[in-house]
This record gives C-alpha cells, sequence and structure tokens, in this order.
C-alpha cells in the first residue's frame, strides 16, 4: 500500500491535469471587462466608508521602490522625500482632516518583486491609491494589474510614452516622458551640431529604446549623421569599451541615453583615459549629484542636458529653502538631495490632487482632482503644472542644464511642450504664478 | 488498508493535501479569516511556483552536486517559452497554458540536457562560474535584434518573439466559463500553480527513490566509485541538468501565466543566487527541504520584516539610538544585512538547512519521545519506506547527508 500510495496519486493528479487542459481550451478567449471581484475605479457613493484606504481620519497611500539589494537602491531618497513631505502634510493638520499613511513596498527593482509588493498593497494593505511607482521596467509588471484593479496610478516615476500613451483615466505619469525629452535634447543638437557627426551610448532596456527612437526622430530633417551607436546592459556600470568604440568612430558630439553611474563611467573615461574632450549630452535622468560625484568634477563640466524641476543647490531659490526645511524636519535624518527634492515634488502634487478632490474622497473624485489641477506653482517648479482629462503629464516643460563648477545650472529658455494651456506663464514662487500680462 | 492510512505519516499528507486543496477558500471561514486574505493566496500561489523551480535546482545541486548559478536563466527560457506561446500562438492555432507549460518544460529540458555538456569536465566553482554566465548571457540574447559578426549583419531577430526590452505582456488569467461562479481569478491561478507543483513534487520525490536518484547521489559523493559501479557519468551528469531545466521550464511557463507579464529583468542574476542561498537554507538533497527553501523564497519579505521587528523590540538598542540603525525606516534599507546575519549563523550551526535541523530535533530528546517516534514511523514516511527497501543505506543517504553522520556519532 504504501509504496504504491505516489503512483495512484500520479493517476489522480494525471485525471486532474487533463480535466484542467480541457477545461483551459474552451474557456480561453472570453474577454471580460473586469475580473469578479474586483471593484472598478470610483465605486461606491461618495464618502462611504466603502473606498478603499480612506477612513475619515486616515488616507492609505503605498509605493513601490527599490530599497535594498540592487545598486538602484540608490534611489531609495525619492522615498524618503515623499515620507517627509506627508509627514508635513500631517503636521499641518492633513487633507480636509485626514492623516496620510504611507507605506513604501521594496521591489529591489525587479518587475517579479514589483508585481508581489504592489499586490500585498492593494489586497492586503488595501492602499487608496499607489503614488510614484519607480522604474519603467518593474511598473511595466504592474500597472496592468492596476488599471484592471481600478487603483488610481498617481505619477508613475518613468518616462515611457507608454504610460500615458494611450491615455488610460486611473495613470498619470510623473516624469517628463523620454519622448518630450528626446525632442529637446534633439533641438539642442540641431541647433548646435547640424551638420556634425553624432555618437549614442544606448542602454539595451526600454528606457534607452524610447530615448533613442525620440531623438532620431527629432534629429530628423537635420544634416546630423548618426556615425556610431554603443549599447550597455543594465546591469553594466563600466562602459570603458563603448567609450572606446565611441571615439574610434570619430563623432563631434555624443548623446547617451543611461542612467547615472553608466554615463558617469562614460564621461570619466572620455576625459582622463582617453584624454577626449568631446562635447557630451545626456537625458536629465543623469541629472543628479552622483553624476558628477562619479564623474569628478572636472570631468563633467560643460555636460549638457535638460530638467524639469529646480536643483537643490538653487539655495537662494524660496521654494528650494522650502523644499530643504521639510527634508530637514521631517526626514528622519536623511540628507536632503535632488532625489529628496524630486519625492517631494511627487507628494507635493499628490497632496494637491488630494485637496482639489474635496472632502468626500473617492477614487473618481482624486482622479478628477489631479486632472483639475492648473496653472499650479510647486515649490521646485520652473513652470506651472498643467492637467486636464486628456493631459496626465504634469511635466511638458523643460529647461537645458550645464554642468559648471560641480552643480547642475540652468542656460538659455525653456521649452514648452505644454498640451493643457494654461493662463500662468510662468512661477514666481511656490503658489505664486505669473500670468500672462502681469510681471516683468 | 485502513490501518495504513490511520499511520500518523499517511494521515498527515493526506491532511497536507486536504488542506493544499481548500486553502483558497479558507478565508471564507470565521477562525482562519483573521490571519488569511485573498493576497495570502498570492503568496502561497508564489509559493507554489518556488516549489517547483527550487526542486530543479535541488535535484543538481542538492542530489547530484553540480553547482548551478544560472537556474534563473533556464526558468526565465521556460517563462519566455510558454509566453511566446500563449501570446503569440503556435502555427496560427491557440495554445492552452497546459500545452504552453509543458511545452516549455520539455524545451528548456533539452535546452538542459545540452548544457550539461559543457558542465561534465567542469566542477565545483569552475561550473558554478559558467552556469553563471547563462544568466549574465540570456538577458542580451533576449533583446537581439541584429548581430554583427566578422564584419557581417545577421538579422536574429530574437525581439520580435520576446518583445525586446518590452517584455511580453500577456492577457490577464480567468477562469473558465463554466466554473465562473465558483473560483475567483486568485483561487483559480492557485490550483493552476499547485495542481502541478504537487505532481512535481511527487515526481522529484519518486525520482530521488529510483536508479536515477541512486546515481546522482553516488556521483555527488564519489565519481569515481561511481564510475567503478558501472554508472554512466556523462549520461547522468546531463541528465541532471535535463531534470533541473524540465522543473525550471515547467515552473518558469507556470510563472508567466501567473504574472502575465515577462521581461528580460525578471529573472536576474540576484534572483539566481538567492535560490541558491534558499535551498542551502531549506536544506540540500531533501524534499521536505526545498518545501522550507519555496516557503522561504515566498515569505521573505515578511520575514525579513518580522525579523527587524524583533531586533527593535530589544530594549539596549535604543542606547544606541544614532550610532546603529534603530528605526523602521533603516531596517527597511538594510533588507539584505538584517537577513544575512541570522543566514550565517543558521549555515554554521545547522548545515543541513531547516530539514536537517527537523532530523536533528527529532533524532534526539526524551525517551518517551523516542520510543513514540519509533512507534509512528518517524517524521516522515520517508524514513520508513527507506528501512522497507532493498538497500537502506543509499536510501538514507538520498535523504541526506545527516543520517549516515549521526548514526555513526552515537
Amino acid at each position: 500500500m504504501l509504496r504504491r500510495f505516489p503512483r495512484a496519486f500520479l493517476l489522480v493528479a494525471t485525471v486532474v491535469v487533463s480535466l484542467l487542459l480541457l477545461s483551459c481550451s474552451g474557456g480561453e478567449k472570453e474577454a471580460d471587462k473586469t475580473p469578479a471581484g474586483t471593484q472598478p475605479a470610483g465605486a461606491g457613493t461618495p464618502g462611504a466608508e466603502k473606498v478603499p484606504g480612506v477612513t475619515d481620519t486616515e488616507i492609505l497611500l503605498g509605493t513601490h521602490m527599490p530599497i535594498s539589494q540592487t545598486p538602484a537602491a540608490a534611489y531609495a531618497p525619492i522615498a524618503d522625500g515623499m515620507r517627509a513631505y506627508f509627514e508635513y502634510t500631517n503636521s499641518q493638520g492633513g487633507v480636509y482632516g485626514r492623516k496620510i499613511r504611507f507605506i513604501v513596498g521594496d521591489d529591489h527593482f525587479n518587475p517579479a518583486d514589483a508585481v508581489e509588493v504592489v499586490r500585498k498593497l492593494v489586497e492586503q494593505d488595501g492602499i487608496f491609491a499607489l503614488v510614484g511607482g519607480l522604474g519603467d521596467a518593474p511598473h511595466a509588471a504592474v500597472y496592468k494589474y492596476l488599471e484592471e484593479n481600478g487603483v488610481p496610478d498617481m505619477f508613475v516615476s518613468g518616462g515611457l510614452d507608454k504610460w500615458t500613451e494611450p491615455l488610460v483615466r486611473t495613470r498619470f505619469q510623473g516624469n517628463p516622458n523620454y519622448g518630450t525629452e528626446g525632442k529637446m535634447l534633439a533641438k539642442y543638437l540641431v541647433e548646435n551640431y547640424d551638420g556634425k557627426k553624432l555618437g549614442l551610448l544606448i542602454e539595451n532596456d526600454e528606457f534607452g529604446e524610447n530615448g533613442k527612437k525620440a531623438i532620431l526622430e527629432g534629429i530628423e530633417g537635420s544634416d546630423i549623421e548618426v556615425v556610431a551607436e554603443e549599447r550597455y546592459e543594465t546591469t553594466q556600470w563600466d562602459v570603458t569599451a563603448q567609450t572606446q568604440r565611441l571615439k574610434a568612430a570619430n563623432p563631434d558630439v555624443i548623446l547617451a541615453y543611461a542612467v547615472p553611474p553608466p554615463a558617469a563611467s562614460l564621461v570619466k573615461v572620455a576625459r582622463e583615459v582617453l584624454n577626449w574632450d568631446v562635447p557630451i549630452v545626456v537625458t536629465g535622468v543623469v541629472v543628479t549629484d552622483i553624476f558628477i560625484q562619479l564623474a569628478g568634477v572636472q570631468n563633467a563640466e560643460g555636460v549638457v542636458s535638460v530638467v524639469f524641476g529646480k536643483q537643490i543647490y538653487q539655495t537662494d531659490d524660496p521654494g528650494v529653502q522650502r523644499n530643504y526645511q521639510i527634508m530637514k524636519d521631517f526626514g528622519q535624518g536623511v540628507e536632503p538631495s535632488n532625489f529628496t527634492l524630486y519625492g517631494i515634488f511627487i507628494a507635493e502634487m499628490m497632496v494637491k490632487a488630494l485637496k482639489n478632490a474635496g472632502p468626500n474622497l473617492t477614487r473618481d473624485s482624486l482622479i478628477e482632482g489631479a486632472e483639475s489641477i492648473r496653472d499650479w506653482c510647486c515649490l521646485t517648479c520652473p513652470l506651472p503644472v498643467n492637467m486636464s482629462p486628456t493631459d496626465h503629464r504634469p511635466c511638458e516643460m523643460e529647461v537645458y542644464n550645464r554642468v559648471e563648477n560641480g552643480k547642475w545650472v540652468t542656460f538659455g529658455e525653456p521649452v514648452i511642450y505644454e498640451s493643457t494651456p494654461g493662463k500662468a506663464v510662468a512661477c514666481k514662487g511656490p503658489n505664486e504664478p505669473i500670468y500672462a500680462g502681469e510681471g516683468d | 488498508m485502513t490501518r495504513a492510512l490511520l499511520r500518523p505519516s499517511i494521515l498527515g499528507l493526506i491532511l497536507l493535501l486536504v488542506l493544499v486543496a481548500v486553502f483558497p477558500y479558507l478565508y471564507n471561514w470565521p477562525f482562519f479569516g483573521a490571519f488569511l486574505n485573498p493576497f495570502r493566496t498570492f503568496q502561497v500561489t508564489r509559493f507554489g511556483l518556488w516549489l517547483i523551480i527550487l526542486l530543479g535546482l535541488n535535484l543538481l545541486t542538492g542530489y547530484s552536486g553540480q553547482i548551478s548559478l544560472g537556474h534563473a536563466a533556464l526558468v526565465a527560457v521556460g517563462a519566455y517559452v510558454a509566453a511566446v506561446l500563449m501570446s503569440q500562438g503556435f502555427m496560427g492555432h491557440d495554445v492552452p497554458i497546459a500545452v504552453a507549460v509543458l511545452a516549455a518544460g520539455l524545451f528548456t529540458g533539452a535546452l538542459g540536457f545540452l548544457l550539461g555538456a559543457p558542465a561534465l569536465r567542469l566542477s565545483g566553482p569552475y561550473l558554478a562560474i559558467a552556469t553563471f554566465a547563462m544568466i549574465i548571457a540570456l538577458p542580451q540574447i533576449l533583446k537581439l535584434e541584429n548581430v554583427s559578426f566578422a564584419g557581417q549583419e545577421f538579422h536574429v531577430n530574437m525581439a520580435r518573439w520576446t518583445g525586446g526590452v518590452q517584455g511580453l505582456l500577456l492577457d490577464r488569467p480567468k477562469p473558465p466559463e463554466s466554473l465562473k461562479d465558483l473560483v475567483s481569478e486568485r483561487q483559480w491561478l492557485y490550483y493552476e500553480v499547485m495542481v502541478p507543483a504537487v505532481i512535481m513534487t511527487a515526481m522529484a520525490w519518486n525520482l530521488t527513490r529510483s536508479r536515477i536518484g541512486r546515481a546522482f547521489v553516488a556521483i555527488r559523493d564519489a565519481e569515481v566509485a561511481a564510475e567503478h559501479m558501472g554508472i554512466n557519468m556523462a549520461l547522468y551528469k546531463m541528465t541532471a541538468f535535463a531534470l533541473s531545466g524540465l522543473f525550471a521550464g515547467v515552473g518558469g511557463g507556470l510563472f508567466a501565466y501567473n504574472e502575465a507579464f515577462i521581461s528580460p529583468d525578471s529573472f536576474e542574476i540576484i534572483k539566481s543566487i538567492t535560490m541558491v542561498v534558499a535551498i542551502v537554507l531549506g536544506g540540500l538533497a531533501s524534499i521536505s527541504g526545498t518545501v522550507f527553501a519555496a516557503l522561504f523564497m515566498a515569505f521573505q519579505n515578511e520575514i525579513v520584516d518580522a525579523l527587524s521587528r524583533v531586533i527593535r523590540q530589544i530594549p539596549a538598542l535604543s542606547v544606541l539610538e544614532g550610532y546603529v540603525p534603530t528605526t523602521a525606516n533603516d531596517f527597511e534599507k538594510l533588507r539584505g544585512a538584517v537577513y544575512s546575519i541570522p543566514l550565517m549563523i543558521f549555515i554554521i550551526f545547522a548545515p543541513g538547512g531547516v530539514a536537517g535541523l527537523i532530523r536533528q530535533v527529532g533524532s534526539s530528546g526524551p525517551t518517551w519521545w523516542q520510543e513514540w517516534r519509533s512507534r509512528v514511523g518517524g517524521w516522515s514516511s520517508v524514513a520508513r519506506l527507506a528501512r522497507r527497501r532493498v538497500e537502506p543505506d543509499a536510501e538514507a543517504a538520498a535523504d541526506g547527508r545527516q543520517e549516515p553522520e549521526d548514526e555513526t556519532r552515537h
């Protein structure tokens, strides 16, 4: 009996599997809009306690971010910045009397882990909305799940076009999208290097691919010739070989769609090892202090990029000062940096959307609240933020930046691709939009 | 018959199977509702996936002694095979999940067999490095579009199949129409994963008690002696890789189905190494050890959370505030460190993993305990079966290295 047990068991199991197989081939093609047991966005009457994650005293928000076990954990201070701003909001009495509780899920920048933590946030913790889910690769694994379950996917910290194209009602983008950014970088190249030879350093993933597409579209029609394209893997931080091959192709200017460490490696190798002073243009993702530290102040000098916000060391700017102070007061000892500044920006925008949503908070009213953000100047916005039901991109303007003496310094006129026309034309300071005809 | 069923070991197994069968409905019950919810069902589904994947790795590393750091690469291949079949069909036909997963298993198994060939001449750290290369190379292969080799351009266009850098997004799995009222999406997924997991576990269990399993152990313990006994070294080493590939493929295929998404980053180097850590922690060359390993993989985050909560309870820590991490925020960032310390302690004091520890605890203890144990037939049905076999020693060895050593010591 004992020895036969597994065999009998196997027999039963085989029958079960064949049944499964049969049932599968029958039921595969059905297409339902909402899976059973899930709640469509904004279900329930306003104010009723049915809204997930919202009580009379609390709003539960969550995010997924790499906090440990990966080099990408360098982004962790973004979560600290967000937490600091929510704490600050709570110290001011919260939003309509509700305190914000914020849970960070550590996804190790791995798509499979992101699935786990996001499901935990939604199903076990019961969050109201996901805020600032970080990273194009991890978020790609969860965005459909959030969409289908009607969980607001607020301000994704990634720039892929697919976050807002096609537009999904529950999803908003946090970063400027790479298409916009690519157009700006291409504009700079066309203005300054028309007729010259261009070399590309591209990260071998969707981020690099998306950026490259935008650049190539942007330089179309000009006389810029792409003479070399080098790629590196996401796990790779040293691009010495790629830089050497780029030099062999002898371009007049290099454009890098890379994250800060490889971009720093490119600059450092070009300047120090190859003694090559080619002009280098980088994506806005690189505009961080880490890049300058890794590349070396001397080497980074003159590197050009674009940004959509102010920098933490613009210490004479009142908005940046407030941002810095919030981090000092509520950051639990985490040093203010451009990452915490970005986190505060995302959290600030979220609080703004929550305030716009009014006292009867539902997922529906949150989305309407975010869509109704107009002419809004955040602490660190150089230009007003506008959104609408057809525009879920808050950052549709960027300014050129250049490294000068170890700091990113703004130059030139801001370039605006705003698709929602607002009345304000600029920001004087936090919550101080300048309207057309006013000022100057 | 009835007496056999009433033996604690068999009874336990049956109860366990019943629990596995009804688990996704338990959270509706009054008592279980307190700590179970649909998310737990998801986690246990993940456990089932890891169990399949880790069984393969334990067959390879635990039983036959071939260290593989690239197991995640095989899992990813299985996931991609299943995902491509499910999303693009095969020759114009839709492929049902069961066929796709089986195909993934067979393909990956065949691939594993071929990968076993270079492993024939390598052992120990060299084999680890060679298998490591798989996981490093795979993401680039999945993204391939054009290759220039020796001055010529070749169009490989792997990306057409794999979705390249974007990965593949599948339709979210749904229960069939006829069962719609009975199972929710989550419960359906649970059964889709758990049924193969139970079958694969039974398969691995049988395998390790067969000629093949014994040959694996013989190769691991003494290659020369095994060869003297007439074991075809090349064939069995490659078979070990093939079997681990089969398990990895099935696990990967189910992973893709369960997740409805697969990208080149889903299975990376860290995952691959964590898998090896998990089976060492659970117990090498042991099926129950693999169950613990899978539990560890599925509940890792919660284990670390609980650990850091315990550490924060230590009152003396508040004195050190500001010098060492004490806040929840600190521990979040030290996740890796928090679990590395218990890990080290574990490996020093319980080299047989959790399974070995349980065996040790079981074989020591007061007299009444020993008497009861010998009466009911030990902790698991394994020891009992082994006694009935012709080669009790080989059987004991197959169940873990601990036992023969213990016997000589006592």
